[in-house]
């Protein structure tokens, strides 16, 4: 049964999106690593690869550590490793994407899909607009603020820029794995947004793995009377 | 009895149900230590341990090489040599990641043939069930060319409150790093926090000194250009939730200690009421409100005491109502009365007031702009023989001319009267100032209440990464009375240019030219702030 299993994840794998390295070309694979012992090197995506007769220093905190591994195509191990790589280059591939053929896993425990959670976007950094729509009654010579998580909400965190008379924009470049929250002021806590009941507004939520624009319009302000 | 013990059975069986879920709750403080404890203000925060890593909770020791600890989430990831388990037993493995919130992780063995992964639970953490890892299981935010904020040897999270790290070294804006013999760091996801009954100043560092989900209390150092000297201030937090906070904080001064304090309440999802208060330094004042928004008005009782005036306000809104595709509407009627005991010639008065707003919606005009306009009108009358008001005409005009370019250009009128009948001139005499230029400005002798404002603006914004943000505005300002030095300058021209250098934080600096407005070239300082 265990067998059949590993075969199938085998054939999904040859299923899965093509590696841009042709078959008898090393595979150049990006990723973060979770672990490292004397036969495995594993990344965050829960896939390992096999290190084969290469030599890792294993007293070092891999934990977190951004890598980029040669493949061999014949015996699938790291022939070799670069640490804090710079700039991606185009014949890399993300460990998310990494060709099952090259993943070393129990069958009982496979993957049969690549490990991918968000196109491979889940590193690096992203540009998010964030854009609003103000109520109409704001004074017309206020200034509009992001006040973020980044800052526990410093309400003059980021003026916005003003797009026209209602409509404010900025944009912020933000990890891919990120989640934002934040609110819209005009400057102070005392012009905070609210509800349209008026009751304190729950910070807004975004995933720049999932959005990189986003319309939002504030209902009212903390000091409408 | 038959009719109780089904209810009693009932409140036991959730007593039971409450007891076996207690020890998957969320722990009450995490104890981490490790060679290299750092805390990175990642979104969201992000505590990592190296060598010889640490993390006790609840009971429970988790042992590993290194780990992170996402604050947001609080999902905890470890690898090399991972070791969990209390004192009846525990697992091993190369890496493991646990949900402290469900109690649920998932562990990495490569002890085996090949690699496997398992699920457990705290409760049972023996009973390992192979299983493929959840998604992203592994996964925590990038620190890949961040600094971290905050790094030492130990430090003691409380779940979604707070970090406090011991005998630590913390990061400032300026980008040097002190050392702190503890240092708590709040991330407690309530943005009421960030709200402070502390009056504005220069410069403002907080440094909290305790808290918890709840509450938060923090000293902060703080200089104020203005006063030109370096004070500290104190504030406490309380918040509830989404639904209230209340701020109490002191503050010295060259008047004596100022206290204040700031509070809002939820009382329905539709009634709410606030405090305002500050006393000491010269002042005195309380301002309460109490509000209710029903789907189309807003009604609001306002008390406040200044000194000896005593005020109250009933005022009636509307919310911005739209008219058609004509644009929006809104009024207001507000009925006061102000008391001030031995005030001449009334201690006290009645008075009305009625507003109007009026805007238009978007329009697109020529040469690809888009159009809008308001008028505003407000008038109050008094018992007292006085009638004061103002009205406002305001139009825009917008356009983007490429991705990265757009101006913005705005003409307001705004007229401010003032009037007491036959007593004008009891409170508006028409002694003619004397300029800094040594001349009287003969023309304020007309002056009798009635003022005019006119400003035209423009705005030209060029932002064409999240790096780098320039804002340039023009301004002329056209007003009655205005001469030198009086009002606002004549012509201003400023700039605010926001750079980030990669990696790194945000630097704003922005500074407006006036043109020798009252002997001045400059307005009086840069305003410079940093942002992550």
């Amino acid at each position: 049964m265990r067998a059949i299993a590993f075969a199938l994840a085998l054939a999904l794998g040859a299923a899965a999106p093509a590696a841009p390295a042709a078959a008898d070309e090393p595979l150049v694979v990006r990723g973060t690593v979770l672990t490292v012992d004397a036969s495995y090197l594993v990344f965050t995506t829960g896939d390992a690869v096999r290190l084969g007769n290469f030599c890792v220093d294993r007293k070092r905190a891999w934990l977190g550590t951004d890598v980029l591994v040669v493949l061999d195509p014949a015996t699938h191990a790291v022939t070799k490793l670069a640490v804090d790589p710079g700039p991606r280059r185009p014949e890399e591939i993300d460990a998310s994407a990494l060709p099952r053929a090259y993943v070393a896993v129990d069958p009982a425990t496979a993957q049969t899909a690549p490990a991918s959670r968000s196109g491979g976007a889940i590193g690096g950094i992203v540009t998010v607009t964030i854009s609003v729509s103000v109520p109409v009654d704001t004074p017309p010579s206020d200034d509009v603020y992001l006040a973020t998580d980044r800052t526990n909400f410093s309400p003059a965190e980021l003026r916005m820029n003003r797009v026209d008379a209602h409509r404010w924009t900025v944009s912020l470049d933000l990890p891919a794995a990120a989640t934002l929250r934040y609110l819209f002021t005009r400057g102070s806590y005392a012009t905070v947004e609210r509800s349209q009941s008026g009751a304190i507004a729950v910070p807004r939520t975004l995933s720049p793995a999932t959005a990189r624009r986003v319309d939002d319009a504030v209902a009212r302000w903390a000091d409408s009377t | 009895m038959r009719r109780i013990a089904p209810l009693v059975l009932a409140v036991v069986a959730t007593l039971v149900a409450g007891r076996a879920m207690a020890r998957a709750a969320l722990p009450a403080r995490v104890d981490v230590r490790a060679q290299s404890v750092q805390l990175y203000l990642t979104q969201p925060a992000l505590l990592t341990a190296a060598g010889g890593a640490t993390a006790a909770f609840g009971g429970y020791l988790l042992a590993a090489g290194a780990l992170r600890y996402d604050l947001g989430r609080n999902r905890v990831v470890a690898s090399g040599g991972v070791a969990l388990g209390d004192r009846t037993g525990g697992i091993r493995g190369a890496a493991c990641a646990l949900d402290l919130d469900s109690g649920k992780g998932t562990l990495l063995r490569l002890d085996g043939a090949l690699p496997a992964t398992y699920a457990f639970d705290l409760q049972h953490p023996q009973s390992l069930a192979a299983s493929p890892p959840e998604p992203g299981v592994f996964e925590t935010q990038e620190t890949g060319g961040l600094r971290p904020f905050v790094a030492g040897k130990h430090a003691v999270v409380a779940p979604n409150a707070n970090v406090r790290f011991s005998n630590a070294r913390v990061t400032t804006e300026t980008g040097l790093s002190l050392p702190s013999p503890s240092y708590l760091y709040t991330f407690a996801a309530n943005p009421a926090f960030a709200q402070s009954s502390l009056p504005g100043t220069t410069f403002d560092q907080p440094y909290a000194l305790a808290g918890n989900g709840d509450s938060l209390l923090a000293a902060h150092v703080r200089y104020d250009a203005t006063a030109g000297r370096p004070t500290l201030g104190l504030d406490g937090h309380l918040v509830d939730q989404s639904r209230g906070y209340l701020i109490a904080s002191a503050l010295p001064t060259t008047l004596g200690v100022r206290f204040d304090l700031a509070g809002y309440r939820q009382l329905t999802p539709t009634l709410a009421e606030s405090l305002n208060a500050a006393t000491g330094a010269g002042l005195g004042y309380a301002l309460y409100q109490l509000q209710k928004t029903n789907a189309a008005t807003t009604t609001t009782l306002l008390l406040s005491q200044q000194g000896g005036l005593q005020t109250a306000d009933l005022r009636l809104s509307t919310l911005n109502r739209a008219i058609g595709r004509a644009g929006y509407v809104k009024f207001a009627f507000d009925l006061g009365y102000d008391h001030e005991p031995g005030m001449q010639p009334y201690p006290q008065d009645a008075r009305a007031s009625l507003e109007g707003h009026y805007v238009t919606p978007n329009l697109t005009g020529p040469f690809g702009t888009t159009l809008s306009g308001s008028f505003d009108y407000a008038a109050t009358l008094f018992d007292f023989p006085r009638e004061r008001g103002s009205s406002r005409e305001y139009a825009s005009a917008s356009r983007r001319i490429t991705r990265t370019l757009g101006l913005f250009g705005s003409v307001q009128y705004l007229q401010t009267f003032d009037r007491y009948g036959q007593n004008e001139s009891t409170y508006y005499p028409t002694t003619p100032p004397l300029l800094p230029n040594g001349l009287f400005y003969y023309g304020y002798s007309a002056f009798a209440g009635a003022a005019t404002y006119r400003t035209y603006a423009l705005q030209a914004t060029y932002a064409p990464s999240p790096a780098l943000n320039l804002v340039v505005n023009l301004v002329r300002e056209k007003d009655w009375p205005q001469y030198d030095g009086y009002g606002l300058p004549q012509q201003s021209a400023g700039f605010d240019l926001r750079l980030r250098a990669p990696g790194g934080p945000t630097f704003e600096v922005g500074r407006t030219f006036i043109f020798g407005w009252g002997g001045k070239q400059w307005s009086p300082a840069y305003t410079f702030s940093v942002a992550p």
